[in-house]
């Protein structure tokens, strides 16, 4: 059993999460998000009709189905052509983009949903898509490090707040520095000119401002953390070397990673 | 005064809200919310004689007027007649397209069409949104003129990248800019998000972050000027508050130690398509 799971997961030339889909397989992930699950500011999820945005390998979708979720859909999508593309970047071609993009970015949640015996539902649409008459409304939507690959987060947000009827949980990653800076006013720092296919990485106050200027009040939030390099992360070695910057980041996250903000919020409007 | 003068006086007195401070005949200036006209000459402006020219989010027209006075041989203006294409967040989208109207009585178009009158301008106006423009709207200019607009968008980069779809040489941007997060203050391309309707205001960038989202569009950039600062006119509210407080102060202080004067911080890059 182990050794065909193994197999499989070995398949897939590229995972993002780390899961644990048995007692000894584990995803090689670009990050690894375990250590931190728990101190997310979880809404009640039991019973719920939940939605995870930008699910990728699932990581959060299956959690909703751990904690309890009477339906989970999980969206990503279809391919790599709908991804927001600077216009120059794009205008290389789509084999171009295909070599930058990578493998296909499916397999993973397959093999793990398979793994997991999980009934999580997987949606293929963009973010900006979702509506009401296309996937009904949500108790309980999540998003996780997806704001700053979009060219327009703020509408993003608002489409998340069209299908989401109870609560919201949003954990992005931010600026350290522009945080400590601005612990007030809201800033973002923009990106937007290659294949990183970052655009704008907000500060704390502005990730909160832009869910709220989506129409969310903020029902909570919790202090910075740090979203782990999984052992696929060209960082995660590199990281080891590098124990000064570390440790200025374990001081301030608690960790060694990504830094992110999480928050939970329900529509105001 | 001249008869002509005494109608123009009655024609700009007949607009409910003017937006540009624009010299509209000798002694005549229509009575703006800005006055770009201090200013003007300190833009980079790219050779405009003789070529095609588009000034977007024109409003009361005046940089659709100062390109063709600079010789400019054919020129387009766009702006939104109706406040309900604006970017409004969902808390105001019902209650702001209505306050803009009030502001202007319904006449949003009105200005400019005294202002075009009054100079005998030949500049064409058509209601569009900047996320609008592709050469299958409006066709390719020479020369692209966008001033104060960005922030209220949305989407900058959105809007950026459809002028760049319509600029064959030249595109000047004379964007606000958030003095406190620009040098010596900061040097990361970063924007102060609001968000809010009030203002209908989104994203405020720094000089080095109007910078990068024309280079993120496509954009090489050339002559840089400024922060300068864009004047207040008569009828704008700030012309009459009396000043007070610390932080009043201290924005009046910045004003004029970086960009020169008080009033609204901006920068200008003039711009070429990247190939």
């Amino acid at each position: 059993m182990s050794a065909s799971l193994r197999e499989a997961v070995g398949s897939n030339p590229v995972w993002y999460h780390t899961i644990d889909l048995a007692a000894d397989v584990t995803t090689p992930g670009h990050f690894d998000l375990r250590p931190i699950v728990d101190k997310l500011p979880w809404p009640a999820v039991r019973g719920k009709r939940c939605l995870d945005v930008g699910t990728y390998d699932g990581f959060l979708a299956f959690e909703l189905e751990r904690r309890g979720a009477s339906e989970v859909v999980a969206l990503d999508i279809p391919d790599h052509e709908d991804w927001d593309w600077p216009a120059e970047i794009r205008a290389l071609g789509p084999e171009y983009l295909a070599s930058v993009a990578g493998p296909e970015k499916g397999a993973g949640f397959r093999i793990a949903r398979e793994a997991l015996r999980s009934s999580v539902e997987k949606v293929d649409m963009t973010v900006y898509d979702l509506s009401r008459e296309r996937l009904g409304t949500f108790d309980v939507v999540v998003c996780g490090s997806l704001l700053l690959h979009l060219r327009d987060p703020l509408r993003a947000l608002e489409a998340i707040r069209s299908v989401c009827s109870g609560e919201f949980m949003s954990a992005e990653e931010i600026d350290l520095r522009l945080s400590v800076r601005h612990p007030r006013r809201a800033v973002a720092r923009l990106d937007g000119t290659g294949e990183r296919m970052q655009w704008w990485v907000p500060n704390v106050a502005a990730h909160k401002r832009m869910v709220f200027a989506a129409g969310f009040e903020i029902l909570r939030s919790i202090r910075p953390y740090s979203e782990a390099f999984g052992v696929a992360h060209p960082a995660h070695r590199r990281q080891m070397r590098t124990m000064h910057l570390r440790l200025a980041r374990t001081l301030l996250t608690a960790d060694m990673g990504v830094p992110h903000a999480a928050l939970l919020a329900r529509p105001r409007v | 005064m001249t008869a002509e003068l005494r109608g123009v006086q009655a024609d700009v007195e007949q607009v409910p809200a003017w937006y540009h401070s624009i010299e509209l005949a000798p002694g005549i200036v229509s009575p703006g919310y800005f006055d770009l006209r201090p200013i003007v000459d300190e833009l980079p402006w790219p050779d405009v004689r003789g070529k095609r020219c588009l000034d977007v989010g024109t409003y009361d027209g005046f940089y659709a007027f100062e390109l063709e006075r600079r010789g400019a041989a054919e020129v387009i203006a766009v702006d939104v007649a109706d406040p309900h294409d604006w970017d409004w967040p969902p808390d105001a989208r019902e209650e702001g397209p209505e306050r803009a109207e009030r502001f202007t009585r319904g006449e949003r178009t009105r200005g400019f069409e005294v202002a075009r009158r009054a100079l005998g301008s030949a500049v064409e106006r058509r209601s569009m949104t900047i996320y609008g423009l592709s050469p299958e709207t409006v066709g390719s200019f020479d020369v692209v003129v966008c001033g104060s607009l960005l922030l209220h968008l949305r989407d900058p980069l959105r809007g950026l990248e459809a002028i760049r779809t319509v600029c064959r040489e030249s595109f000047l941007s004379v964007e606000e800019i958030r003095l406190s997060l620009s040098p010596p203050f900061g040097r990361g391309p970063v924007a102060e998000l609001d968000g809010s309707g009030e203002q209908l205001q989104w994203w405020v960038p720094s000089v080095s972050g109007h910078r990068r989202m024309l280079l993120s569009a496509g954009f090489s950039v050339g002559p840089t000027a400024g922060p300068f600062a864009v004047r207040y006119g008569p009828s704008h509210p700030t012309a009459s508050v009396t000043p007070s407080g610390w932080r009043w102060l201290r924005t009046r202080l910045l004003q004029r130690a970086l960009a020169g004067a008080p009033g609204v911080p901006h920068a200008a890059i003039l711009a070429t398509p990247r190939a």
